[in-house]
């Protein structure tokens, strides 16, 4: 899909970008190279602006396919007991620059708006060149697997008995919509802690948010065992592949 | 922009030693851009006016590495009921509740330890006179509120509240406001150590920053530990004592701070 007009929902704006411009968060571009912090969840900067929980605004935008966008959070009431608030105080910065609801769930209401958006299937392609496995202590263990053009970003994301395992689409074809508003919809494990399988399901939000949108990944096979602030591993994991060059794009596989 | 002149450490008095003082480059109560300082003696080193406006000051604290420039606000408040009750019955009843987030005392820890510290939190003890609550406020609060809310919560669990009395000058929250150098510094240390940026967080039981924070704008703390020490509510005091409190890695992180600090164009 792709934007065609400006979205406006209770927590963010959207606005159309052209081909090539990519995902900006208050004109901070969504890639590595802006990541300052990423553990239990993912801040961006550039210069002395930031933007925080980066992955509730990439996920929905990546399981909707969209590649080119502007968005700008919206002010809110503080709610201090969330880290990502006093952090934000503490520097001086507004509600407007944290993205997602306070209940732990994705930006979901982007996919409710599909008026805003028009079919557009791009064929960009990227994956793996050979199984890149990444892993840290007391935050988790990732494996990124090749997988060939169409065949989607497949998760099996685990943390002890409980278990998430679905195929997503940001490129080429559709996630299949009750899988996207399953995932859009959990609420993080920082809400929920990891004693049951929702937060599993919030994780595959933030996984493609940090593989697909952070990093440039559109079919893989991703197999995790993960701890609490797993963004750790996911954002490490990107940031090794880039530095080894072990992305592959379109044709050159 | 401001033009910042120096750099003071602060440290707890037992650890200050002459080793820790050659590594960071100082000697202890030397003029120099680099200073290191008691904490206890903050006093007595403000009364004499060695702390400058255009200083930094770095408070090793137990923080957990948390960069922690804001304090919460400080209420004391003595009650005294008809009848008599313990101080974990009240501490009990004015435990925080969030709409969404488990902050209960049965709650997972790391859920609490999460959510409470952006949370007014109470402490509570017994004394000659009563009851003797503490309340750490946060923005927005204001004294008498939080009186109105104590007051409402403890009649509302079967207290029978007689007095319920302000007992200090409330201490509002206080954040330092951190010059944008000084945050470009902390990030680029902690990129350079740890390979991601720093986290901030708030202090919990409100004085430490405060007095230099009134003098210079340029005051954080930070250190190594566990966050449970700095929480105002179910410490865990064993843990904390068992720690050592400056190892070396953390002293390599200081040096490697300093270094970024006297690399900013204005520090």
């Amino acid at each position: 899909m792709r934007l065609i007009k400006p979205m406006e929902t209770e927590l963010v704006t959207l606005c159309p970008a052209p081909p090539g411009h990519g995902i900006t968060l208050h004109g901070i571009p969504a890639t590595s190279g802006h990541v300052m912090k990423y553990d239990a969840r993912v801040d961006l900067y550039q210069g002395d602006s930031m933007v925080f929980l980066a992955e509730h605004i990439l996920a929905p935008l990546k399981l909707l396919g969209i590649e080119d966008a502007e968005a700008f959070g919206r002010k809110l009431p503080w709610d201090f007991a969330r880290p990502v608030h006093r952090f934000a105080y503490s520097l001086g910065m507004d509600t407007g620059h944290i993205f997602g609801p306070s209940d732990g769930r994705h930006c979901f209401e982007i996919a409710q708006h599909l008026d805003c958006l028009e079919p557009w299937n791009s064929e960009r392609f990227c994956t793996v060149r050979e199984t890149v496995v990444y892993e840290l202590r007391d935050y988790g263990r990732i494996e990124i697997h090749p997988a060939q053009p169409g065949d989607g970003m497949h998760y099996r994301i685990a943390s002890g008995p409980y278990c998430a395992e679905a195929t997503v689409f940001v490129t080429r074809r559709e996630t299949d919509p009750k899988i996207r508003e399953k995932v859009l919809t959990s609420r993080s494990p920082a809400v929920r802690g990891f004693q049951e399988e929702e937060p599993l399901w919030h994780a595959i939000g933030d996984f493609t948010s940090d593989l697909c949108g952070i990093g440039d990944l559109t079919d893989a096979v991703v197999i995790a065992e993960v701890e609490q602030q797993y963004h750790a591993i996911t954002v490490g994991a990107v940031k090794k592949a880039e530095e080894r060059g072990l992305l592959v794009y379109e044709n050159t596989i | 922009m401001k033009t910042l002149s120096e750099l003071n450490l602060w440290f707890p008095g037992g650890v200050i030693t002459d080793q820790l003082c050659r590594e960071l480059g100082a000697a202890r109560g030397a003029c120099g851009p680099v200073r290191v300082f008691a904490l206890e003696d903050q006093g007595q080193i403000l009364r004499q006016g060695l702390v400058t406006p255009d200083s930094v000051q770095i408070l090793s604290v137990e923080t957990d590495m948390k960069v922690v420039n804001f304090s919460k606000g400080y209420i004391r408040m003595l009650l005294q009921t008809a009848e008599p009750v313990h101080s974990e019955e009240i501490c009990r009843a004015l435990w925080p509740k969030h709409p969404l987030y488990q902050v209960g005392e049965n709650a997972p820890r790391e859920l609490r330890e999460t959510f409470l510290p952006g949370m007014t939190t109470y402490r509570c003890q017994e004394t000659e006179n009563g009851i003797l609550i503490e309340a750490f406020t946060i923005p927005g609060d204001d004294p008498m509120s939080i009186l109105e809310h104590v007051q409402q919560t403890l009649a509302s669990a079967g207290f029978a509240v007689q007095t319920l009395s302000l007992i200090n000058q409330p201490l509002p929250p206080f954040r330092a406001a951190l010059d944008e150098e000084v945050v470009a510094a902390l990030v680029r240390t902690f990129f350079r150590c740890y390979g991601r940026g720093p986290n901030f967080e708030w202090d919990q039981t409100g004085t430490l920053l405060r007095n230099l924070g009134s003098v210079s704008s340029n005051t954080f703390a930070i250190g190594p530990g566990l966050p449970e020490a700095a929480m105002a509510v179910s410490p865990d005091k064993r843990s904390a004592e068992q720690m050592n409190p400056f190892p070396e890695w953390y002293i390599g992180f200081l040096r490697q701070l300093i270094k970024e600090l006297r690399d900013s164009p204005s520090v």
